[in-house]
Formats: C-alpha cells, sequence, structure tokens
C-alpha cells in the first residue's frame, strides 16, 4: 500500500485564540513495500505526522492517503506503534498480543494460534503469561511490536519504537523488525531521531525542519539488503549517515 | 514564646483565683436527659432563683441518655440525675449502686392518644387495633403493656406498629395507625395543635388514656449513688430541697417559671407580646399565692392563666410549649410532693418482668427512699 | 502458571496447591492490621506504577526476568511468619490490658465487664440466636446498600466523567450531601424510608455511593492516553473500549474505594439502626445499653468490628484475585 501526504497542514488552536502551526505543509508518497524513516530535530511534528497517517488526527487543511484513500479515522489495516509500549497491565503477554484479534471479534483458538505464531520469532514464546509489569523496556516494546504484527497489516506507523531503549537492546530489536520486515514487506514508515539506525534499516530517509515540520530533504539509501549491523562501517553508509547529519544540523 | 506562656499561666492563675474568691460554692453537675426543654423548669428555676446557690452549689446541667445518666451517677462522675423508675430497677438489677431520692413526675408520664370520633372509648375497645409506639423499649413500651395488663389485655390482642418517634406525624397522615402511644405532656398538644388547623387528617379533637389512670407506675425522679447517700445524706438533702423548691416555684407559678426558663430552651416561643402577658400574670399569680391559696385554687389559676393568655395571644403555636408546661405540672403535682410509694415500683417491676427486660424480682427496699421527701414537710 | 514454578523452589511438593491460599491469608492477616489506615488514597496512586514500569531500561531481558525470580524467591518465610501472628498477638495484648484494667478495678465493672464475662455472654447470645439474627439483619442493610451503593455510585461516576459538565452540575450538590454527617439527616430518612430495614439501606447506599462515584471517575480519569490511543488505532468500538480498557481499569481504584466503603456501609447501618431502634447488631447495642447490659454492649460492638473486618477482607480477596497483575513488577 501506499502512504501519501498532500499539502497537508496540521495547526492546533489555542487558549488565548490564534492558531500553533504543528506540522506542515507536507507532501510525499511512501511506494509500497517500502521501509523509510523519518528524521528530525525533537518537536518538529513528527509523532504529530503518525498519528494523523493512523486517523487519530485530522489535517486542517490538505490530506493524508494511503491508497486511495483519504484518512479521516484509524483502519485495521495499519498498524501503529508508538514510543511508549502502552502495554495494559492487567493483561499477560499473549492476552496483550490477541488484543487485535479479541476486538476484531476473533475465535479463541485462532487468537491462541496467532499469539504463538507471533510470539516465537519476537524471542517471547517463554514469557506469555508474564505480566508487563515484570517486563523490561526492551521486552515490552516487543510485545508492543506483536501487538502490531498480529493484525497482519500492510502498513506500519513506527513512532521512535526504540527510542526510550539502550543501545544494545536497540540494535537487537531493529535488527529483528528489519528481518521481519523483509519477509512481509509492509510499507513502513519509522520516526526516529537515530541517524545510523535510519541509514541502516532504511530504503530512503525523510528529514524534517522544526516546527511547524516540513520535509526538507528525502534521501534514498542504496546500500545492499539484506543489511547488517557491521555495514554502518561502510564508506557508503558513512557518506549517506553525514549527508543526513549535515541535513538535520541546517534543520 | 516561653515569656508568652508564662504570661498565659499567670493569667489563669489570677483568673482562677478570683473565681475561687468569687463564691466558695461547690461544682455540682446534674445530669438530665433528652434535649433542653420547658419540662425540665423546675431545675431551671431552682438555679435562676438562687436556691442551689444558697444551699452552697454551683449546678451546671448537662443533657445525655438515661443509661449513660445512671452509669456517670453510679460511677461517682456526676452526684445526681434524674432517669425514670424503670430505668432505676433495670440498673439496680444490673450491679449499679444508685438510689432513687425524689419522684419528680408523680404520674408515669405515657399514654394513649386516638381520635375522639373513633368508637374507641374505653382501653378495652384497643382490641385488634393499630397502635403505633417509637419501638419495643422505652418508656413508652412499658406504659403500654402495663395499661394493657391492667384492662386484661396484652400485646397480643392488639397490633403493634413500631414507627419511631414521629407519632404525630403517623397518627396526623391518617390512615395508618388507629392510635399512638405518647408522652402526655407534649404530643397530645402537638397532635391537638394540628387538628384545630385541620392538618391532623380528619381529626378534629383527640381522646387520651393515661397510664396513670389504669396503674400507678413509679416515673422519672432524681437518683444519687448509694455511697454519697451513706457518706454525706446532707448533701443530697441540700440538693433534693432546692429542686423541691423550684418545682414548687414552677407549680405555683408556671408564668414566671417560663420566663425563668428562657436562658435555657432555645428556641422557647417568647414573642414581646408573650413575654408582657406573661410577666401581668407573674406579678399577678405572686399576689394571689401571698393569700396563701388552696392546692385546688391554684390549679383553678393555672387554667385561668391559660385562658388569658388564649384570649390575647393570636397565635395558637406561641403557647403550645407553655401549654406543655401547664400539661407537665398536671404530672408532677400531688399532694406529697416526691414521695413514691412501694406498690407503684412493684407495679413497675411487674412490668418489666413481663417485657422480659427483667429476669427475677429484686429487692425493691434500698432502691429507693423518702428520707428526704419527709423533710420537706 | 508462574507462581506454581516459583513454589517447587521454595516449598516441598504438595504445598503448592496450597500456596495461593495461603497467600490469601497472609494477605488477610495483614489486612488486619491496615484496616484502620485510609487506604484509598495512597493505593489509588500506586495503581499508576504499572502503567510506568514498561518503561524501565534493563540490559537484557532475561537477567531481568531471572532477578525478578530470585527476588520472590528469598522473600524471608519466617518475616511472613511473624506477620501472620502480628494481629493475634495485637488481640492478645488487647485482651490481657483489658483484663488488667478489670483486675485492678480502674472502672467499676458495670463500666468495664471482664473479658470472660463477655465471652459468657458472646456464648449465651450465639445459642439463644439472638446474635446470630440482629448479625444477618445488619448484614442484610450492608450488602444490599453497597451493591445498589456501587451500582449508582460507579454509573454516575462513569457519566461524569465522560460528560465534565455534569461534574460542574453535580458536584456542590454532591459534595454538600457527603459532608453532611449522616446522623444528623438519618432521622429524615427514618421518617422517609420507614422503621424497617429499607432506610437503613438507604443510609448505606447515600454512604457507599460517594467515594464510589469519585473513585470511578478517578479510576477512569487515571486511564492514560496512550492506551486509550492503542484501542483507538485497533478500531475497538465504545462499548469494547469501556469493557476492555475503562472498567477494568476503574476495577483497581474501585476494589481500593470499596475497602473502605465496606466498612463506612457498617457505619451506616449501625447509625440507622440506632436513630430508629428496631433490628440489627446497633439496636441490639442500643438496647442492651438501655437495658445495661454491658457485657451484651461489648458484644455487639465486637461483632460489629468482626462484621467490617470480614467485609474488608473479603474486599481484599476480591482484590488479590482481581488485581493480580499488580503484584507483580512493583518496586
Amino acid at each position: 500500500m501506499q502512504i501519501a501526504a498532500e499539502g497537508a497542514v496540521i495547526e492546533y488552536a489555542m487558549a488565548g485564540g490564534g492558531h500553533l502551526a504543528a506540522l506542515g505543509p507536507v507532501t510525499f508518497i511512501i511506494e509500497d513495500g517500502t521501509f523509510v524513516s523519518l528524521l528530525g530535530p525533537s518537536g518538529c511534528g513528527k509523532s504529530t505526522l503518525i498519528r494523523a497517517l493512523a486517523g487519530l488526527e485530522k489535517p486542517t487543511r490538505g490530506s493524508f492517503r494511503i491508497d486511495d484513500r483519504i484518512v479521516t479515522s484509524p483502519s485495521t489495516e495499519v498498524g501503529v506503534m508508538f514510543q511508549s509500549a502502552n502495554l495494559i497491565p492487567w493483561r499477560t503477554v499473549s492476552e496483550n498480543v490477541m488484543l487485535p484479534l479479541e476486538l476484531a471479534g476473533a475465535p479463541k483458538s485462532q487468537r491462541n494460534n496467532a499469539s504463538k505464531r507471533i510470539l516465537e520469532p519476537l524471542g517471547l514464546s517463554e514469557y506469555e503469561t508474564l505480566y508487563p509489569g515484570q517486563l523490561s523496556g526492551g521486552m515490552a516494546q516487543r510485545v508492543a511490536l506483536g501487538r502490531v504484527l498480529i493484525q497482519s497489516p500492510d502498513v506500519l506507523l513506527l513512532d521512535e519504537p526504540f527510542g526510550a531503549l539502550d543501545a544494545m537492546n536497540r540494535e537487537k530489536i531493529s535488527m529483528d523488525l528489519l528481518r521481519i520486515w523483509s519477509q512481509q514487506r509492509q510499507t513502513l514508515l519509522m520516526v526516529t531521531h537515530d541517524v545510523q539506525e535510519a541509514v541502516l534499516l532504511s530504503d530512503r530517509v525523510l528529514v524534517m525542519s522544526h516546527r511547524p515540520g516540513r520535509i526538507i530533504d528525502d534521501v534514498s539509501v542504496d546500500l545492499p539488503r539484506p543489511r547488517y549491523s557491521e555495514m554502518i562501517y561502510e564508506p557508503a553508509f558513512t557518506e549517506v549517515a553525514r549527508h543526513l547529519r549535515r541535513a538535520i544540523d541546517r534543520a | 514564646m516561653i515569656k508568652r506562656i508564662v504570661i498565659v499561666l499567670l493569667f489563669s492563675v489570677v483568673v482562677y483565683g478570683v473565681s475561687i474568691a468569687q463564691d466558695d460554692l461547690e461544682d455540682e453537675r446534674f445530669l438530665l436527659t433528652f434535649v433542653p426543654n420547658i419540662q425540665f423548669s423546675p431545675l431551671y428555676v431552682a438555679i435562676e432563683q438562687g436556691y442551689a446557690e444558697d444551699a452552697g452549689y454551683n449546678l451546671t446541667i448537662e443533657y445525655l441518655n438515661e443509661p449513660d445518666v445512671v452509669d456517670l451517677v453510679a460511677a461517682g462522675q456526676a452526684n445526681f440525675g434524674m432517669v425514670s423508675g424503670e430505668q432505676v430497677i433495670t440498673a439496680v438489677s444490673r450491679q449499679r449502686p444508685i438510689v432513687y431520692v425524689y419522684e419528680w413526675f408523680q404520674q408515669y408520664p405515657v399514654g394513649v392518644v386516638l381520635d375522639a370520633a373513633s368508637d374507641i372509648t374505653q382501653v378495652s375497645d384497643l382490641a385488634g387495633k393499630r397502635i403505633g409506639l417509637p419501638g419495643r423499649f422505652g418508656a413508652s413500651y412499658s406504659g403500654l403493656t402495663t395499661l394493657l395488663t391492667a384492662n386484661d389485655m396484652s400485646e397480643r390482642d392488639v397490633e403493634l406498629q413500631e414507627i419511631g418517634y414521629v407519632a404525630p406525624d403517623v397518627f396526623c397522615t391518617g390512615g395508618a395507625v388507629d392510635a399512638v402511644v405518647v408522652y402526655l405532656n407534649n404530643e397530645p398538644l402537638q397532635i391537638q395543635l394540628r387538628a384545630d388547623a385541620g392538618d391532623c387528617a380528619d381529626v378534629e379533637s383527640v381522646r387520651v388514656f393515661p397510664v396513670a389512670e389504669s396503674t400507678d407506675l413509679v416515673a422519672n425522679g432524681i437518683i444519687t449513688s448509694t455511697e454519697l447517700l451513706e457518706r454525706d445524706p446532707n448533701h443530697v438533702s441540700a440538693i433534693v430541697m432546692a429542686f423541691d423548691h423550684g418545682l414548687r416555684d414552677v407549680i405555683n407559678n408556671p408564668a414566671r417559671a417560663y420566663l425563668l426558663s428562657e436562658a435555657y430552651v432555645e428556641g422557647l416561643p417568647l414573642s414581646d407580646e408573650l413575654r408582657e402577658a406573661l410577666n401581668t400574670l407573674a406579678d399577678e399569680q405572686d399576689a394571689f399565692l401571698a393569700d396563701q391559696p388552696t392546692r385546688e385554687d391554684i390549679i383553678a389559676s393555672r387554667s385561668a392563666m391559660l385562658e388569658t393568655l388564649q384570649s390575647t395571644i393570636a397565635d395558637p403555636a406561641e403557647l403550645i410549649q407553655f401549654q406543655v408546661l401547664l400539661a407537665s405540672i398536671n404530672l408532677w403535682d400531688a399532694d406529697q410532693l416526691g414521695y413514691s410509694d412501694m406498690a407503684s415500683w412493684e407495679a413497675m417491676q411487674t412490668t418489666l418482668i413481663e417485657l422480659g427486660s427483667l429476669d427475677d424480682a429484686i429487692d425493691l427496699e434500698g432502691i429507693f427512699t423518702n428520707q428526704f421527701v419527709d423533710e420537706t414537710d | 502458571m508462574r507462581e506454581g514454578e516459583n513454589c517447587e523452589r521454595m516449598l516441598p511438593v504438595g504445598f503448592c496447591n496450597t500456596w495461593p491460599l495461603v497467600m490469601m491469608l497472609i494477605h488477610m492477616l495483614a489486612g488486619v492490621s491496615y484496616a484502620t489506615a485510609s487506604i484509598s488514597i495512597l493505593e489509588s496512586g500506586a495503581f499508576l506504577i504499572p502503567f510506568q514500569s514498561a518503561k524501565k531500561s534493563s540490559t537484557t531481558m532475561k537477567a531481568d526476568v531471572r532477578r525478578q525470580r530470585q527476588k520472590r524467591a528469598y522473600s524471608p518465610m519466617l518475616l511472613k511468619g511473624i506477620r501472620r501472628l502480628a494481629p493475634i498477638l495485637t488481640v492478645l495484648i488487647i485482651v490481657i490490658i483489658w483484663q488488667g484494667i478489670y483486675t485492678a478495678e480502674v472502672y467499676p465493672s458495670f463500666l468495664i465487664p471482664s473479658p470472660a464475662s463477655v465471652l459468657e455472654t458472646f456464648v449465651e447470645s450465639v445459642q439463644d440466636g439472638i446474635l446470630l439474627y440482629h448479625l444477618s439483619i445488619t448484614l442484610q442493610e450492608t450488602l444490599i446498600g453497597l451493591l445498589i451503593g456501587v451500582a449508582i455510585g460507579s454509573s454516575l461516576g462513569y457519566i461524569i466523567a465522560n460528560v465534565p459538565i455534569l461534574e460542574d452540575l453535580l458536584s456542590p450538590l454532591i459534595v454538600a450531601f457527603q459532608s453532611t454527617p449522616t446522623i444528623a439527616y438519618a432521622p429524615l430518612l427514618i421518617l422517609w424510608f420507614g422503621n424497617d430495614i429499607q432506610s437503613k439501606i438507604v443510609i448505606v447506599v447515600i454512604i457507599v455511593f460517594f467515594p464510589t462515584m469519585m473513585n470511578t471517575i478517578a479510576g477512569l480519569r487515571a486511564v492514560p492516553e496512550g492506551l486509550r490511543d492503542v484501542f483507538k488505532v485497533m478500531k475497538a468500538t465504545r462499548w469494547q473500549l469501556f469493557t476492555k480498557l475503562e472498567l477494568p481499569a476503574a476495577l483497581a481504584v474501585l476494589l481500593v474505594g470499596l475497602k473502605t466503603s465496606a466498612t463506612l456501609a457498617v457505619i451506616g447501618a449501625v447509625v440507622g439502626e440506632f436513630v430508629s431502634v428496631n433490628e440489627g447488631l446497633g439496636s441490639m447495642v442500643a438496647i442492651a445499653r438501655n437495658q445495661y447490659d454491658t457485657p451484651l454492649v461489648f458484644v455487639g460492638v465486637i461483632s460489629l468490628s468482626l462484621l467490617a473486618l470480614s467485609l474488608y477482607t473479603l474486599v481484599s480477596f476480591l482484590e488479590y484475585y482481581l488485581l493480580r497483575w499488580r503484584r507483580f513488577g512493583r518496586t
């Protein structure tokens, strides 16, 4: 599926009258099956963009599109992951993962099978009866990822999903994500503030300016796939990374 | 800071010293029940007219539940209180060391009230009727039981309805009960007042069956501890006589008593008009009393007093508390104030045993004494 | 179940089935010592902790879990044993002091009877059925009142949490009602609802309703926006949002509040029974007091505290079971 923004602007009404411009105007097209990262300074409206594409916010002007559908409300074709895992504390790992199927009214046996199928590649099989309170941050994000994947979305919107994790956990989970994506090839848009992560994972990186965020750079990453961690030491990688670093600094 | 404390301490010492110097009166607590009320005017008068002070006591009044009055007196926390005779019997049966020294209410203050127009003309007509009472406890229950027993009936012959302390409301709603058990000096007046205003179903006037007309039951009176009675009978005598003086004043001149009670009873109806009328009546009554009238003359003078007031005061609600006082006086007044006889104690004990609140008869000899009553004559 | 696994490491085989029961007992007895404290506020704050705990970072997840297990495996059994006995010890000490006061004749025996005479009266009142009869009445009033009060309180709380204007409209009324002592309007309620059990139920409902409502509102407002977003992006219906998110989230705060409400409910019923003396433990105490039967007064008062304590414990059980997730990952 294709993701697109067409002259989209988001403004918030302020308490004392007037408007706060949060985003835009932005225009872009993300082709089906590509992995795109969104880089930008904090507070530039990246999260707002993700929320708008997820159907949680409405553009003041312009529009967001997923394939031919103008986004006005959430859709089960779109999976969304936030910076915090947002697991439900009174549900176990597998119960959390099953939630989307439960909401869709899937029968219990189907939910159980799907949960096992999803948890296995995420390395969570052993922990399915734990409660979120017992999980580390990395595990919690894995569960959150599993919860998104279980509904087999065609589009993945990830808002700094690993931002709160330490470097080691972060690398492990992003490589897992990459592996899963290369098998399923969803259209994926991920917000990050980590240049290396963006380059290592993506086909293309968009750079946003300060608020109100606009797309100020659009860089293709022509590194071969499959990617692996040591690629960060290759000259081609460094070149793209340096380019992006400069673009952000200009933003 | 320390300086301030020292000043406060010094100040309080000085104040305390002055207060001691002012009166070498002994502090004394008198425990009453319920809330401040015109029915307690004899005690108010005894304080206001200085009878307690003359006897050497600075009397303060507290209002508590009856069992608390009994236990505080029994435990020596207070020396005097007023409770009903049945409480005295029950309490003594449960090892409370108290003695009843003065029967304030000469008549048991409970009775049954009903519509005068109904077909119930005597107590025996109550058979099969619905009778409301606060609950199966206390003076109203004892009183009703005694009344029924005296008329060869029992609780089974009537239909008892527990209605809480809202007899006038239930009775005047109409249809719920045929009769209600009430305190004679208050509730019949309240019901009559409503009936006169047309606010009491179709009742125009009420009929009352006082328990006392069937049986002489010991009623409310003054108690003290057996310990004090043995140790210092003069102390007991002094308080009892001060009270007796107050009670006589009230019986002889209710108008004066009503005015003197103003400081004690919050919300006592006393418009300028009523105050003026009462003042005039009180002065006239004092003059009348100077001629040594008989008890019958005084009874008649009280009725005349009410008639005079009714002709000058337009609002009947203004007079209701004065009427309560007069009705109370009728329960208090007797040839020999304060005296209780063994028969009335025995009758009460019989009732208590019948009700099951007393397991076995106790020795009633030591439970009361008339020794201070005889002194007053 | 993870608890079972832990169990097998710590206890001989065969004990494991009883483990949850033992935990419950410990919790119950610990509840005794908490009973007097005002817990509601403290715990409703703690309720938010699990929502945040997922954020904590750690090196590897396996080590993290292992640490969790070790923490539990090392929990000192001796300390738990002492905690289990502590409430019994408290009761014992109170009885000893009581007997001491009685023996030393600090107060006359009609004011403070001997523990033995109270026990004797207790046995008598159980044998002739008086105690159980009055207990059953008070229990009925309390439970029915609790049920209705919680139902009304939580429904109104739900509505108010979703329609803020209602809060502005109703709060002066509700606060005024709540801050008025029950004893002040109890006689009116008796007048309106009769001398029987209904009026006492109404009093219980009024007492229970307010904390339930406030706790429901607090519970619903404590649901993190992030969780709401998760449900929204999954296209949850309004009903699903309610049953699968809001209700369980509010339940945590509600149950904590229910513990206090349950004891308040007993107080409400007793206030009613004191104002209109009829039947129930409160009336039994009032009548016993009126008959100068101090041992029976003691029996009534002790039974009332036991009733309140049992209700408290019952709710604690419920909380222990329904909120078992909270026992994990709390630091």
